[in-house]
């Protein structure tokens, strides 16, 4: 160890790691799996894993980067194995009468009126990341994703898979995809909204 | 009445209804539709307000997300002190034995 090259290369001692990193890595698995006792196995299985690395670490990220870089796949294996014991239903059958927004629209597919479409933010929407209350609003909606769509939601969107790895990890054919990743998004943007929108009211108020 | 019928479903091909648009828009962030799709899309919302605005918003979630992730994280959440033991005592007797690279 003394005769690494660059010190940028060098990690601090493992077995600081849990004090240093161990919360950090804890959130960002429970953001993944939702479920406090597997999200600690996997900052474990994580650890573990990097400690048995540690030598083939290159410095070209920091330590914590590296570590959530492990932990995303431990995660990513977590959900491909759960999901071959515990197969999604059929979705095929699944038809839009059964969507959340089916009563947004009416007989010729049209919303309905003003109220049963999306609503104006009343901010610009590509500014919402400046907002501190933006992802508080966030957090709490994809929370309430239900199990499946925050599944597919949090493999395509927070780990960034394109989509032929999402249907492998959850064992889904492609239009089961779209039907879920409509149905998350649609979802998400409705509470997003709701609440939004309400917070912005109660700050007008006080 | 044959005719008129023709008509109305030529249209509703070229111009999709908003429930199909709203789906459509989800499937056009993955970029999954193909060029006809995304040409009557457009054609769609040139004239729709409110299929506009979801489009909008979706795009706006989902650059949101992809600028910085790990920050949906709830910063309130932390392991127990047992956990972090449990861990601890773990990284110090690694099983199984750590294979040799």
């Amino acid at each position: 160890m003394t005769t690494t090259p660059k010190p940028a290369t060098v990690l601090s001692n493992p077995d600081t790691w849990v004090d240093q990193h161990g919360d950090y890595l804890y959130r960002c698995a429970m953001l993944r799996v939702r479920d406090a006792n597997v999200a600690q196995d996997l900052v474990q299985e994580t650890l573990l894993a990097a400690l048995q690395a540690r030598h083939s670490f290159a410095g070209q990220s920091a330590e914590r980067t590296w570590l959530v870089g492990i932990l995303k796949h431990k995660a990513i294996d977590h959900v491909r194995r759960a999901s071959r014991e515990k197969p999604f239903e059929n979705l095929e059958r699944m038809t839009a009468a059964d969507d959340d927004d089916a009563s947004c629209f009416g007989a010729d597919g049209h919303w309905l009126n003003d109220h049963a479409g999306p609503a104006d933010w009343a901010c610009d929407p590509r500014k919402l990341t400046e907002n501190a209350q933006f992802w508080e609003v966030l957090r709490y909606c994809v929370e309430r994703l239900p199990e499946r769509s925050a599944q597919v939601f949090s493999l395509k969107e927070i780990d960034g898979l394109d989509s032929d790895e999402v249907c492998k990890v959850l064992n889904v054919t492609p239009s089961n995809l779209w039907v879920l990743l409509h149905r998350a998004r649609a979802r998400l943007r409705e509470c997003f909204e709701t609440q939004w929108l309400g917070t912005r009211s109660g700050e007008q108020k006080s | 009445m044959t005719i008129l019928r023709w008509v109305t479903d030529v249209v509703t091909w070229l111009i999709p209804p908003c429930r199909e648009v709203v789906r459509w828009a989800s499937q056009d962030l993955d970029g999954q539709l193909r060029w006809h799709q995304r040409a009557r899309i457009q054609l769609h919302l040139l004239m729709c307000r409110l299929c506009r605005r979801y489009q909008q918003q979706l795009i706006a979630l989902r650059a949101a997300l992809r600028s910085d992730p790990e920050r949906l994280a709830d910063a309130a959440q932390q392991l127990s002190p047992e956990a972090k033991q449990q861990i601890k005592d773990a990284l110090k007797n690694p099983t199984p034995p750590v294979a040799k690279m």
